[in-house]
């Protein structure tokens, strides 16, 4: 069975020629990885893409240590001077022979995402709240203080039939599910003045953003398609605006391959070089 | 933020977040050259580091479906 890390050009910076072992790249569980021609007339024979694959008995789990081997090859790639297509991790064909009819299917609709990525990388920022930021306040908790001497039976007398407790198990449930949602808002406006002035800081830098999912509640992803050549500039502007934003904690990782913005389902860049189908 | 890129430079909460990060990127994003992903669920250490991750990339996979089948 073949898994597919990534499509990636020009094959010379990974080996000699195609269909053999890429150079010191190792895969899924330290398996070989091969450099497979594709051929396809969008391409002169020096520029063709190549697929970097793997053989592998089975699906390989899906474990945090297959991801990091998975990206792994995509990001070696990058680092050697290919521009790179990576992967979505966990996609299998029957031989390469499969893989080549697949990606035929498909060569002009990639022509476009090779232009995007060419000479580029992604960048992520990780954005979190800050020490230093407010807490948490559910929108109903915005009431007068109850006088402490006032007992759980004094504001049962006080509240309205109507009014719900905010001791009762529906309330609680509400609360639940109400506060990640609170809380992805918060965040997001935490971050937005932050988004807004690395906009304006480092707009000429950045060829594309991604905000990714917020899985988790409190951190807010952004991911920026980056010339090579503009990740020293790009990362000091990022840490200068950061400084102005005490109420956020800024973590940089990268280069990466640009896994953010490879997608055939989304859409192509806009006038503003932002990817509208990602805002 | 001295060394801004460099992984082992940060906290354990800092290294996690984009350890996570990263992870989630490589199963919810990139290029889709088939028409379907094949998620072998197996080992514990993924769902101990992000149980997230991989509900969202089920969740992808199904939201995407009916896109994928028209490329």
């Amino acid at each position: 069975m073949i898994y597919l890390y990534g499509l990636a050009r020009p094959a010379a910076a990974l080996a000699e020629a195609t269909h053999e072992a890429a150079r010191d790249l190792y895969g899924i569980d330290g398996g070989e990885v091969r450099v497979v021609s594709l051929a396809a007339r969008e391409f002169s024979s020096e520029s063709a893409p190549v697929a970097l694959i793997g053989v592998v008995p089975s699906a390989p789990a899906t474990s945090a240590a297959h991801l990091v081997e998975h990206d792994r090859v995509c990001t070696t790639a990058l680092v050697r001077g290919c521009d790179v297509l990576p992967a979505r991790f966990g996609q299998l064909f029957a031989d390469d022979d499969a893989l080549a009819s697949e990606y035929l299917q498909r060569a002009a609709l990639l022509a476009p995402l090779w232009q995007k990525v060419a000479h580029a990388v992604e960048m992520s920022l990780t954005i979190t709240p800050g020490v230093a930021a407010p807490p948490v306040v559910a929108a109903d908790a915005a009431v007068v203080p109850e006088p402490a001497d006032e007992t759980s039976v004094d504001r049962a007398r006080k509240r309205s039939p109507h009014e719900a407790s905010s001791t009762g198990i529906g309330y609680a449930y509400l609360n639940s599910v109400a506060g990640p949602i609170r809380e992805r808002q918060r965040t997001r406006e935490l971050v937005e003045p932050f988004r807004a002035d690395l906009r304006r800081s480092a707009g000429e830098l950045i060829r594309g953003e991604a905000v990714r999912s917020q899985s988790v509640p409190s951190v807010m992803g952004l991911s920026h398609l980056i010339d090579r050549a503009a990740i020293p500039a790009y990362e000091r502007v990022v840490a200068e605006v950061a400084v102005a934003h005490p109420l956020i904690r800024v973590l940089f990782s990268g280069p990466s391959a640009p896994y953010s913005f490879v997608s055939l389902e989304r859409g192509l860049p806009t006038s503003s070089g932002v990817d509208a189908a990602h805002r | 933020m001295s060394d801004p890129t460099a992984l082992e430079a940060r906290t354990p909460d800092e290294r996690r977040l984009v350890l996570s990060d990263l992870l989630n990127r490589v199963l919810d994003r990139g290029l889709m050259i088939t028409g379907s992903v094949t998620l072998a669920v197996a080992d514990v250490d993924l769902v101990q580091l992000d149980l997230n991750l991989v509900l969202t990339a089920v969740e992808t996979a199904i939201r995407d479906k009916p896109k994928r089948a028209a490329v």
